[in-house]
């Protein structure tokens, strides 16, 4: 579905944020690039969503995308259902159609009975919540997430995951989420990649069922063999 | 990647440098003493006004008044339709910004008033004075209104602008629901100073004659602006300390029943 083959970018003629990366990432899976800041995540994550050009290597992606985007990147004058609804527009999509998929994907996120509030009205994960359901309601085969939970709380977070892994399961999305937090990968991801210095290491295979059990030893061990990498 | 900030762009970070207290700021040190200026002059005036005609007087600043504020309005309006594409012009493309940024900063260096005779000349030419009025002042209204529409459009987060391209929001539907109304909040500012710096130029706009020579007050538009310059120039105080006083109340009025509103209203359109 998403096929890198020996990316290299930079910004500047300098230093290269990307070296030689190559990945694949199957249909339906959940996988998640792990890095600290400056690691080039967030650059390979707009490779792929096609915000950036690709200058050297390939990025083949199949399928339709939308991208999740940290604080949830609203426009604070229109309502959440007025945001959700802007790509649909964008589609050319009928009033009658616009406002069954704005429903739908309200629902999806639990907001519902938030649908006509403004952003600033809407607590920090509530408008996570509207920027997920923005991409849900495109009907995409691929979810690209930046970093969507670093800037909540840990409870609103942990309760964002659950949900996400929930949506994932039930519409079958190729998702593709970038993280700084080796715990959070360890959670989420069926395939955690770490990028260190613009370099891609080694894939960790997380084979736990889900929901997993963050105090078990085998979650544990997953989280040390990624920290291993980063 | 960090986007470039123009230094002329209005940029109003914390509270104190707000566009709304700003103006409050403005409001005690200047807007009141020239209001209790004004009301001073007009009190002591009184005798002098009771003794001439005031039922003529009063009528004429009104109709005067009227006039002013309509050539101000054309040229606001005309300003802003023309500084509206130039600004998404401008920032259409980064090229675009280097080579025009810098132009328009030039052009905006060159007073307006030192071509001045000439535009009056052309425009008595074609019989047309009130265009040499409106012309002037869109023109001194032009860059401030450019200026900040540019900042607005350059204040629109880099996440907006991937979410409008990630989504394929672009043309009519990217300005009407991003672009426009990210750029309102910077074109009220903009505005109140555009307005301000008309207010300022009225005087030059309207009393033609002195820059043609030879010329008489029969070149000059009626207006405010020309009516306190005849007043003044005529001795008739009573007539010149109404027309101040309609002047200063309709720049408060304008201030607080206007822009003050549109300031309010304007901050649902800026981004945290």
């Amino acid at each position: 579905m998403i096929d890198i083959s020996h990316l290299t970018f930079n910004y500047d003629k300098e230093t290269p944020t990307l070296k030689d990366v190559s990945l694949s990432i199957a249909p339906d899976t959940f996988t998640i690039l792990v890095g600290a800041s400056g690691s080039g995540k967030t650059t390979l994550l707009r490779l792929v969503a096609g915000l950036l050009k690709t200058r050297m290597g390939t990025v083949n992606v199949k399928g339709k995308v939308a991208v999740v985007f940290q604080n949830g990147a609203l426009l604070p004058w229109r309502t959440a259902r007025e945001n959700i609804a802007l790509p649909l527009l964008a589609l050319g999509e009928s009033a009658l159609e616009i406002e069954k998929k704005t429903r739908v994907a309200l629902s999806r996120v639990g907001l519902l009975g938030l649908a006509d509030k403004y952003p600033r009205e809407l607590s920090g994960g509530e408008r996570q919540r509207v920027g997920i359901a923005r991409a849900l309601a495109v009907e995409p085969d691929i979810l690209l997430l930046d970093e969507p939970f670093s800037a909540l709380d840990v409870n609103t977070a942990e309760r964002l995951r659950v949900d996400l892994l929930n949506i994932w399961k039930t519409l079958k999305l190729t998702v593709l989420m970038i993280s700084h937090s080796v715990e959070e990968a360890a959670e989420l991801g069926q395939i955690v990649y770490a990028l260190k210095d613009g370099k891609l290491k080694n894939a960790v295979h997380v084979n736990l069922p889900y929901p997993r059990d963050i105090t078990s030893s085998a979650y544990l061990d997953v989280v040390q063999k990624i920290k291993a990498s980063v | 990647m960090r986007k470039r900030i123009h230094y002329r762009y209005p940029r109003f970070r914390g509270a104190l440098n707000h566009p709304v207290s700003f103006l409050h700021k403005l409001l005690t040190p200047i807007l009141l003493p020239l209001g209790i200026i004004a009301l001073l002059a007009f009190f002591a005036g009184i005798p002098l006004i009771i003794s001439s005609n005031v039922r003529f007087l009063v009528p004429t600043v009104l109709a005067a008044t009227g006039a002013t504020l309509l050539r101000i309005v054309i040229s606001y309006i005309l300003s802003v339709i023309i500084a509206v594409p130039l600004a998404l012009w401008i920032t259409k493309t980064e090229r675009g910004e280097k080579i025009f940024l810098p132009v328009v900063d030039v052009l905006e260096s060159i007073p307006i008033l030192a071509f001045f005779p000439v535009i009056i000349l052309i425009f008595i030419k074609g019989n047309f004075l009130e265009g040499a009025a409106i012309f002037v002042l869109t023109i001194s209204m032009l860059w401030n209104i450019l200026f900040a529409l540019v900042g607005g459009i350059k204040l629109i987060p880099e996440t907006i602008s991937d979410v409008s391209n990630v989504f394929n929001i672009r043309g009519w539907l990217k300005l009407r629901t991003i672009t426009i109304p990210a750029m309102l909040p910077e074109l009220v500012t903009g505005s109140i100073l555009a307005v301000a710096d008309g207010w300022n130029i009225i005087i030059v706009a309207e009393v033609l004659h002195t820059y043609v020579s030879g010329g008489t007050s029969a070149l000059d538009l009626f207006g405010l602006g020309s009516l306190m310059v005849q007043s003044s120039a005529s001795g008739n105080t009573a007539l010149f300390l109404i027309a101040l006083v309609a002047m200063v109340l309709v720049i408060a009025f304008t201030n607080i029943f206007v822009w003050q509103r549109l300031l309010r209203l304007s901050e649902r359109f800026r981004f945290d």
